[in-house]
């Protein structure tokens, strides 16, 4: 009976049904489940489950699908608040950690800006080995995923990635990425939206699954292995969610290089002419005139 | 996002086959019957309107139109999201940086990017100044 149930269930689960089936949320309970109950445990309660009547056996298997469809909709609720912990903006006492782990964020990225323009003055002089080639190359692909100002800097990767981007939107053009995003969105062509969204959606469910490692702590108060592997967990997570961080913030920073000028005619106010400090200023005015009303 | 039925590709292509040029209005045309007849035709339409971009543009606008964005994206893999974009493997070649200079020295630092902070001379703790401005 009960293989029939599974099988009849799982003939038509396509999508976000085997995603939420066999996602991070499954992981969850089925890894807490084990590590609470043991392996011995989980096969006697299959084994009980098992001899239950048949309408029992979908009952529990019912209630089973739906706490792991609730709690991943859950989930899937609190991605904005997760993305935001992934970025760094920590709660007290989190907060503490702050200070500690951005200084060695600065610390690697002024080693890192001095060697690159050791190089680049060298380049100017004589030409470069291949090896200093590649570390030139290198240097410059990983400096990307920092602030210009290093006062902006955060205390992880995808914290420092995603203010990357908008901090660079600010020093380039004098217009506030967070601020002027929703105008934005609505002024671009709906290819790049899509391209825009889907890259948000991939850096949300990495998120969602750091999120999920984050919870996993709970299962801790049961069994304390649970600490290492939801470290583990949401330490992998993270590293995973660079690159999509990675293509939303290339994304998004191309979508202001190339079609900021729609917020300045939408808004009819005079298109900046010229680059540099004249357009920072221009861009200056259209974010308080958002932000306060007032140019 | 919404992805549009069969029956509203069928109606798009009925719509554009005026428009449709000579070279593929036959087969579209075959293909249209072939769906009324209750065969399923419509990645068949897709990928013949994919020989004229002229005639694949105006497809994918009516689509849009129509209220959906499945065009082409969707056709290789039914059910699958929209290959997206994805970054280049190779680095980006290094153009010039920003110099700048001590204005008492010759210690000169490169920066990357417009927003940061050129620091100060280590000899003589004066701010670094763009290049450009030293000897005016």
């Amino acid at each position: 009976m009960l293989t029939d149930f599974l099988t009849e269930l799982t003939k038509d689960l396509r999508g976000k049904w085997l995603e939420r089936l066999f996602g991070p949320a499954f992981l969850f309970w089925a890894g807490g489940l084990l590590l609470v109950v043991g392996p011995q445990g989980l096969a006697a309660w299959w084994e009980q489950l098992l001899t239950l009547p048949a309408l029992a056996q979908v009952g529990w298997l019912v209630a089973a699908l739906l706490v792991l469809n609730a709690s991943a909709a859950v989930m899937g609720r609190l991605r904005l608040p997760l993305l935001r912990l992934l970025e760094g903006y920590w709660p007290w006492p989190l907060r503490l950690l702050e200070a500690p782990l951005i200084a060695l964020v600065r610390c690697r990225v002024q080693c890192q800006r001095e060697r690159w323009s050791a190089l680049m003055q060298k380049r100017e002089s004589q030409p470069l080995t291949p090896a200093e080639r590649m570390e030139l190359a290198r240097l410059e692909q990983s400096l990307l995923d920092f602030p210009p100002d290093l006062a902006d800097l955060r205390p992880t990767a995808v914290g420092n990635i995603l203010r990357a981007m908008e901090r660079r939107v600010v020093h380039r053009y004098g217009l506030d990425p967070v601020l002027l995003w929703p105008r934005l969105w609505l002024l671009l062509p709906q290819d790049a939206r899509q391209e825009i969204a889907a890259a948000r959606e991939s850096l949300d469910r990495l998120a969602e699954a750091w999120g999920w490692g984050l919870c996993f702590l709970v299962w801790a108060f049961w069994q304390p292995w649970a600490v290492p592997i939801a470290l583990l967990w949401m330490l992998l997570a993270a590293w995973l969610a660079r690159s999509p961080a990675r293509t939303f913030a290339v994304l998004v920073q191309s979508a202001f290089d190339l079609y900021r000028w729609r917020l300045y005619e939408a808004l009819h106010f005079p298109v900046p002419e010229e680059k540099g400090d004249a357009e920072r200023a221009a861009g200056q005015s259209l974010t308080r005139y958002i932000q306060r009303g007032a140019p | 996002m919404p992805d549009l039925s069969p029956e509203t590709i069928y109606r798009v292509f009925r719509d554009l086959l005026d428009e449709a040029p000579a070279s593929l209005r036959p087969e579209i045309e075959a293909l249209l019957a072939r769906a009324e007849a209750g065969e399923k035709t419509d990645n068949q339409l897709l990928r013949l309107a994919r020989r004229d971009p002229d005639f694949l543009q105006r497809v994918n606008a009516r689509l849009e139109m129509v209220g959906g964005t499945r065009g082409f994206s969707g056709l290789d893999a039914p059910g699958s999201p929209p290959p997206g974009f994805s970054d280049l493997p190779g680095p980006p070649s290094p153009t010039p940086g920003l110099t700048y200079v001590c204005p008492q020295c010759d210690y000169t630092r490169v920066l990357r990017e417009v927003g940061e902070e050129p620091g100060e001379c280590p000899t003589h703790h004066v701010a670094l100044i763009p290049q450009a401005q030293k000897g005016r």
